[in-house]
């Protein structure tokens, strides 16, 4: 069982994973191939949550 | 008399040095002036390593500086509080130049941090699900507000050339979904 500190540290992570990776698109400028790969990465988070949703 | 003792001392020429330094610092993290316009995430921070490198340094001698003197003299050095401001102060003009990147300079750089934001919405949710946080049906209702938020950011890409206006209007509403999700998830993170 994940502790308090743990999963909040985990999504301290997630949040600062996602500022720096937005930060990185807006600073080099964002292209078509980036929103392809974001688009796929989006879809990838969406079937793994659906995965835990079945097997909670 | 005092003024001039102090100018003229080691501690005056570091405390500017360090000054000088976090000023610099500050000034190339907010694109001051427009000074490295142009320079990549990666370059301005390997040149702000650099001068922290230099300002820590500086700092440690000064303080070093402070505490042999108190030694001699029997007084207190006060050269904490000057660090720490000067500190706060990098650390402020850093944040203020952090929040100069994060601001979306094309219509895909809002598409792209709404496609971020909802990929990160997705993800907190299976670690608050996983983490027995939420319940299932909460997971799911956060996933099919995530599949609305993407249908309409879908959709402002595909429109964006035809019609910017309702490709902006889109999105807007696609980003408060976004936006209450987050708030959402945020305080099942924080509360025990």
């Amino acid at each position: 069982m994940m502790t308090k500190e743990q999963l909040a540290l985990q999504l301290l992570i997630l949040a600062l994973q996602n500022s720096d990776e937005i930060a990185r698109l807006f600073a080099k400028g964002t292209t078509a191939e980036d929103l392809d790969a974001l688009v796929k990465e989006n879809a990838d988070a969406r079937k793994a949550l659906q995965d835990a949703i079945d097997a909670a | 008399m005092l003024i001039d003792n102090w100018k003229t001392s080691w501690k005056f020429y570091s405390s500017a040095a360090a000054i000088l330094i976090g000023f610099l610092n500050g000034a190339i993290a907010s694109n001051f002036y427009g000074l490295f316009k142009g320079w990549t995430v990666e370059q301005v921070a390997a040149l702000n390593a650099v001068l922290v490198g230099l300002l820590i340094p500086a700092l440690r001698a000064i303080k070093q500086h402070a505490e042999e003197k108190s030694k001699t003299s029997g007084s207190q050095a006060g050269f904490a509080r000057p660090g720490l401001l000067l500190a706060m102060a990098a650390t402020l003009l850093i944040g203020c130049g952090s929040m100069e990147a994060l601001k979306p300079k094309s219509f895909d750089d809002q598409l792209a941090a709404a496609t971020k934001t909802s990929t990160f919405v997705l993800k907190s949710t299976t670690v608050l699900l996983k983490a027995g946080k939420i319940s299932k049906k909460d997971a799911q209702n956060v996933l099919e507000q995530s599949d609305l938020a993407m249908a309409g950011v879908t959709l402002a890409r595909e429109i964006k050339a035809t019609d910017p206006a309702g490709a902006e209007t889109k999105l807007g509403a696609a980003l408060k979904i976004l936006m209450a999700l987050d708030a959402y998830l945020t305080s099942k993170g924080a509360t025990p």
